[in-house]
C-alpha cells in the first residue's frame, strides 16, 4: 500500500508474507496512519491500493479492511458472541450461522466457552482484546490492522496474549500490520520494522536489521545505544554537532556510528592509554538497570554509558559533576547514512 | 439547616397538597361508572391515540433532528437548537395560534395545502397530533441530542470497520447505546403530549370523539359534571406520575 | 367537592382579572358582559362561565355581585339563599356569525345544515351552546359542528380568523365577523339576571353598583355592546 496524507507523508508497503510493525514515538502519526488505513479519516493526497482494489474512495463499511483496536471497543450491549457475529450480521449472514462461526472464530483465540454469553464489561483486559481480534477476524479481512494491541493489558496477561495475536496472525491470510509503541511488542510479532517519527518514514527494514543498523536516534534509544551521525573524512567522523571521533572503517561520506554504552570507559581525570577518543564531560543523570548503572553523559558529544555500581561508587560520580570520557575507535561501529 | 427545612417543605406542600387534595375528593365509589361514560371513554380513547400518535411524529422527526445538532455544525446551530426548544417554554396557547398561523385555513401552508385529502388540519384527530407533537417534540430532541453527544463515537468507527452501512451502525450500535437518553425523552414527550390543552383547544377545537382529549374533557366537564372532570383527572395525574416514577430520575438522559 | 376544585381553578384564574380600587366592590359576571361591563366600571371584575360563577359563590368566594348569562344559574343561587333578589337587566340575542361578507351565502338557520359547511358552536355545557342547539331544534335544522367551544367567544374568534365558516353565537359576541340575523320567532333570548350576594362585606357598595347598572349609565353601556335591555 502506498499513502500519502495529512500532515503524515508515508509511503508504505506491506505484504501478506510477513507482519509489519509501524513504530515509533506517541504523536509520530501511527495511529493516524492506521485509521487512514481504515478509512476512518480522509487522504488529502495518494492513494491505498491492497491487491488490485483502490482504496481510498471507500467508506471504512465498503473496505475489506478490519482493526482490533487499542481497548477493544467491544460494543458494551452486546454480548462476547454477538460482538464477534456483528460483522458477519452487518454482512448480511443470519443470526444463528453468524452465531455459529462467532463461536468457532472465540473457540480459536481460547476465550473460555463459559464468556461467550458475557457482556464486555464482566471480561479481563486479557479476555476482551482476544474478543476483539476474533471480532476482527470473523470478517475475514484482506487487511488487518492491531492498534497498540497490547497496551490496555495488564502486564500478567500480556505474555498469554502476544502468544494467542502471534499464533492468530500467522494464520490468517491477510495483510497485517501492527502498530506499537513498545519495542518488545514489535518484535514479539513482527518480521519487519516501519519507523515512523513526526509523520515520516525514518527508516524501515527487517527486524534485526533495524535494531542493529539504527537510523534514527528514537530506534538507537529503543534499542539503549548511542547513535551518532557525520561524514566520515580521513580516519576521523565528523559529527554533526561540531566534535569528531577517531573511527577505525572502509566507510566513506555521510555514516552513522553506533557506540554501545558498555564500550564506554569513565575516569575522573583525562584517561592514558590507547584509546582514541577522549574528552570531558558532566554526569547529567544516572540509572541504575539491573546490575549496571547507565550513565547520561552531557559533552561534545554527549554520549551514555554503562558501568558496573561498584565503578560509579569509585569514580565517585554524581549528577553535575565532572567525568571523562574514553572510547576506542575499534568500538566505534560505522555504516553509510 | 432548620431554615432550608421548613422551606423545603413548602415548597414539597405546595407541589404535592393539591394532587393531594384532588385525590381526596375523587368520587372513589363511582369512578369505574365515571370512567366507563361514553365521553370519558371517548376522551381517553383519543387522548391515547393521538399522544402515540404525536409521540411517533415526534420520534421520526426528532431523531434525525436531534442528530443534526449533535453531530454537524453550521452557522445558525445554536439559534436552531433555541428554536427548538422553545415549544417548551411558550403558553401552549401561543403555539396553537402559531399552528393556526401555518396549518390554518388561511394560515401560510394552510391556504395551499387545502385540497389534499386530510387538510385543513384544525378541527381534525390529525390536528390534535400535530399540536401535541409541537409542544412534546423539543422533550426528546434535548434528551436524544444530549445522549448522542455523550455516546462514544469509536464504537461507530469500530462498526464501520467491520462492515456495517451507516443506517445499520445507527440501528445496532448508535441507538442501543442511547437508548437511555432515548426513552427518558420519549416518556416526557409522551407524558406532555397526553397531558397538551392549550395548543390543542386553541388548533383543533374540542368535538367528542374526534378532537376532545382528556385534559379538554376535563375542562368542559368542570362546567357541568365535575365528578368525570375529577375523575378524568386522576387517571391523568396516575399515568403522569407512573411515567415520572417509572424513569426514576434520568430526567433528560444524563 | 366541585366548589374546592373550581375555586382553586378559578381564583388563580380570575385573580389578575380587572383593576383594584381599594376597598371597592367586586362582580362576577358572565363572559359575555366583558366589554360592556369593563365600559360601565365601578367595579373589580371577574368574568368566567356562568357555572364556575355559580361554583364561586357557593365555595364563598369574595364577591359581592354575580351577574349571570341565564336564569337557571341563578334560580340555584336563589333557592341556596346565596344572593338577595335578582333583577334583569340585560338580555340577549342569537345571531349567526359568518366570514366577513358572507362568502357563503348563509341567509340563515337552514342554510347551516348545509353539507361541507364548517360550522362552530359553543358546547352545550356553555349556555350560549344550549340556546344555540334549542334554536337549531326548533329551527329543525340539523348542524354537524367540527367544535364544540367551550367558550362562546372562542366560536367568534373561529369564525373571524377563517377557520370555520360559521358560528351561532350572541349578538354581542360577533366581534370582527360579519353577521346573519336570526329571526324573533326563531331567536332564544338570554335572561341576564344581576343579584347581591348575601356574603357580601360590603352592602352598601354592592347595592350601589347594581343601581348604576340598571340605571341609565348601565344602560347605555349594556345597549352600546348590542345588548337588549328590559
Amino acid at each position: 500500500m502506498r499513502l500519502g496524507a495529512l500532515d503524515l507523508d508515508v509511503s508504505l508497503h506491506a505484504g501478506t508474507g510477513e507482519v509489519v510493525a509501524v513504530v515509533g514515538p506517541n504523536g509520530a502519526g501511527k495511529t493516524t496512519l492506521l485509521r487512514a488505513l481504515a478509512g476512518l479519516v480522509r487522504l488529502d493526497r495518494g492513494r491505498i491500493t491492497l491487491g488490485d482494489l483502490v482504496l481510498d474512495d471507500l467508506a471504512p463499511e465498503q473496505r475489506p479492511v478490519a482493526v482490533v483496536f487499542q481497548d477493544g471497543l467491544l460494543f458494551p450491549h452486546l454480548s462476547a458472541l454477538d460482538n464477534v457475529a456483528y460483522g458477519l450480521r452487518a454482512r448480511g449472514a443470519g443470526r444463528a450461522g453468524a452465531r455459529r462461526r462467532a463461536g468457532e472464530w472465540l473457540e480459536r483465540v481460547g476465550l473460555d466457552a463459559g464468556h461467550a454469553a458475557s457482556r464486555p464489561a464482566m471480561l479481563s483486559g486479557g479476555q476482551a482484546q482476544r474478543v476483539a481480534l476474533a471480532r476482527a477476524l470473523a470478517t475475514e479481512p484482506a487487511l488487518l490492522l492491531l492498534d497498540e494491541p497490547l497496551s490496555a493489558v495488564d502486564v500478567g496477561a500480556k505474555a498469554q496474549l502476544r502468544r494467542v495475536l502471534r499464533e492468530q496472525l500467522a494464520a490468517t491470510p491477510a495483510v497485517r500490520v501492527v502498530v506499537t509503541h513498545d519495542p518488545v511488542d514489535a518484535m514479539a510479532l513482527a518480521e519487519r520494522l516501519v519507523v515512523l517519527e513526526g509523520g515520516r518514514v525514518t527508516q524501515q527494514g527487517p527486524l534485526g536489521e533495524v535494531t542493529t543498523r539504527p537510523r534514527s536516534a528514537w530506534v538507537a534509544q529503543l534499542a539503549g545505544l548511542n547513535l551518532f551521525r557525520g561524514r566520515v573524512d580521513a580516519g576521523r567522523l565528523l559529527l554533526d554537532g561540531g566534535s569528531a571521533l577517531s573511527v577505525a572503517t572502509e566507510v566513506r561520506g555521510p555514516a552513522f556510528a553506533l557506540v554501545h554504552p558498555r564500550a564506554v570507559t569513565l575516569h575522573r581525570a583525562r584517561p592514558e592509554g590507547s584509546a582514541r577518543n577522549a574528552w570531558a564531560g558532566q554526569a547529567a543523570g544516572l540509572h541504575l538497570e539491573g546490575d549496571r548503572v547507565r550513565v547520561q553523559v552531557e559533552g561534545t558529544p554527549p554520549i551514555v554509558a554503562e558501568v558496573t555500581p561498584a565503578a560509579a561508587a569509585d569514580l565517585r560520580l554524581a549528577e553535575g559533576g565532572e567525568v571523562w570520557i574514553s572510547l576506542k575507535a575499534t568500538e566505534v561501529d560505522v555504516y553509510p547514512a | 439547616m432548620k431554615r432550608v427545612a421548613v422551606l423545603a417543605g413548602a415548597g414539597a406542600a405546595l407541589l404535592v397538597l393539591p394532587l393531594a387534595g384532588l385525590l381526596q375528593r375523587a368520587p372513589w365509589s363511582t369512578i369505574g361508572s365515571e370512567l366507563a361514560a361514553p365521553e370519558a371513554r371517548e376522551a381517553l380513547r383519543l387522548s391515547l391515540v393521538c399522544s402515540a400518535g404525536a409521540l411517533a411524529v415526534a420520534v421520526v422527526l426528532g431523531l434525525p433532528l436531534a442528530w443534526v445538532l449533535a453531530r454537524s455544525s453550521f452557522p445558525g446551530r445554536s439559534l436552531l437548537r433555541a428554536l427548538v426548544i422553545l415549544p417548551m417554554v411558550l403558553p401552549p396557547v401561543v403555539g396553537g395560534v402559531g399552528l393556526l398561523a401555518v396549518f390554518g385555513r388561511r394560515g401560510l401552508l394552510g391556504a395551499h395545502l387545502g385540497d389534499l385529502p386530510g387538510f385543513p388540519l384544525p378541527f381534525t384527530t390529525a390536528g390534535v397530533v400535530l399540536a401535541q407533537a409541537f409542544v412534546a417534540m423539543p422533550f426528546l430532541v434535548v434528551a436524544a441530542e444530549a445522549g448522542l453527544r455523550q455516546v462514544d463515537r469509536r464504537y461507530e468507527d469500530a462498526a464501520a470497520t467491520l462492515g456495517a452501512r451507516p443506517w445499520h451502525r445507527f440501528r445496532t450500535v448508535t441507538v442501543p447505546l442511547i437508548a437511555p437518553s432515548l426513552v427518558a425523552g420519549a416518556a416526557l414527550a409522551w407524558a406532555r403530549a397526553l397531558g397538551e390543552f392549550g395548543a390543542t383547544v386553541t388548533f383543533a377545537g374540542s368535538l367528542p370523539g374526534r378532537t376532545r382529549t382528556l385534559p379538554t374533557a376535563i375542562y368542559a366537564g368542570l362546567q357541568s359534571r365535575p365528578e368525570s372532570a375529577v375523575a378524568l383527572s386522576v387517571v391523568l395525574l396516575a399515568v403522569s406520575l407512573a411515567v415520572l416514577v417509572g424513569l426514576r430520575g434520568r430526567w433528560l438522559g444524563t | 367537592m366541585r366548589r374546592l376544585i373550581v375555586a382553586l381553578a378559578l381564583a388563580l384564574a380570575t385573580a389578575g382579572c380587572g383593576t383594584s380600587d381599594g376597598p371597592g366592590v367586586t362582580v362576577a359576571a358572565a363572559a359575555s358582559l366583558t366589554e360592556a361591563l369593563e365600559a360601565l366600571g365601578g367595579a373589580t371584575f371577574g368574568f368566567a362561565g356562568s357555572q364556575q360563577l355559580v361554583a364561586q359563590v357557593e365555595a364563598r368566594a369574595p364577591v359581592d355581585v354575580v351577574a349571570t348569562a341565564d336564569t337557571a344559574a341563578m334560580d340555584r343561587l336563589v333557592r341556596g339563599g346565596l344572593v338577595e333578589t335578582p333583577a334583569t337587566f340585560a338580555r340577549n340575542r342569537l345571531a349567526i356569525a359568518v366570514e366577513t361578507g358572507n362568502p357563503d351565502r348563509i341567509g340563515g338557520l337552514a342554510d347551516l345544515g348545509r353539507t361541507g359547511l364548517k360550522v362552530v358552536l359553543a358546547d352545550p355545557t356553555v349556555p350560549a351552546g344550549r340556546y344555540a342547539r334549542q334554536a337549531l331544534d326548533w329551527a329543525g335544522v340539523v348542524v354537524q359542528p367540527v367544535s364544540l367551544e367551550l367558550d362562546v367567544k372562542a366560536v367568534a374568534r373561529k369564525v373571524a380568523s377563517g377557520e370555520a365558516d360559521a358560528g351561532i353565537v350572541y349578538v354581542t359576541d360577533v366581534g370582527g365577523a360579519s353577521q346573519v340575523d336570526i329571526p324573533e320567532a326563531a331567536n332564544v333570548v338570554a335572561t341576564y339576571p344581576v343579584a347581591v350576594v348575601r356574603a357580601t362585606g360590603n352592602r352598601a357598595g354592592a347595592q350601589a353598583w347594581v343601581d348604576r347598572l340598571l340605571g341609565p349609565a348601565g344602560r347605555s353601556a349594556l345597549a352600546a355592546h348590542g345588548f337588549g335591555l328590559p
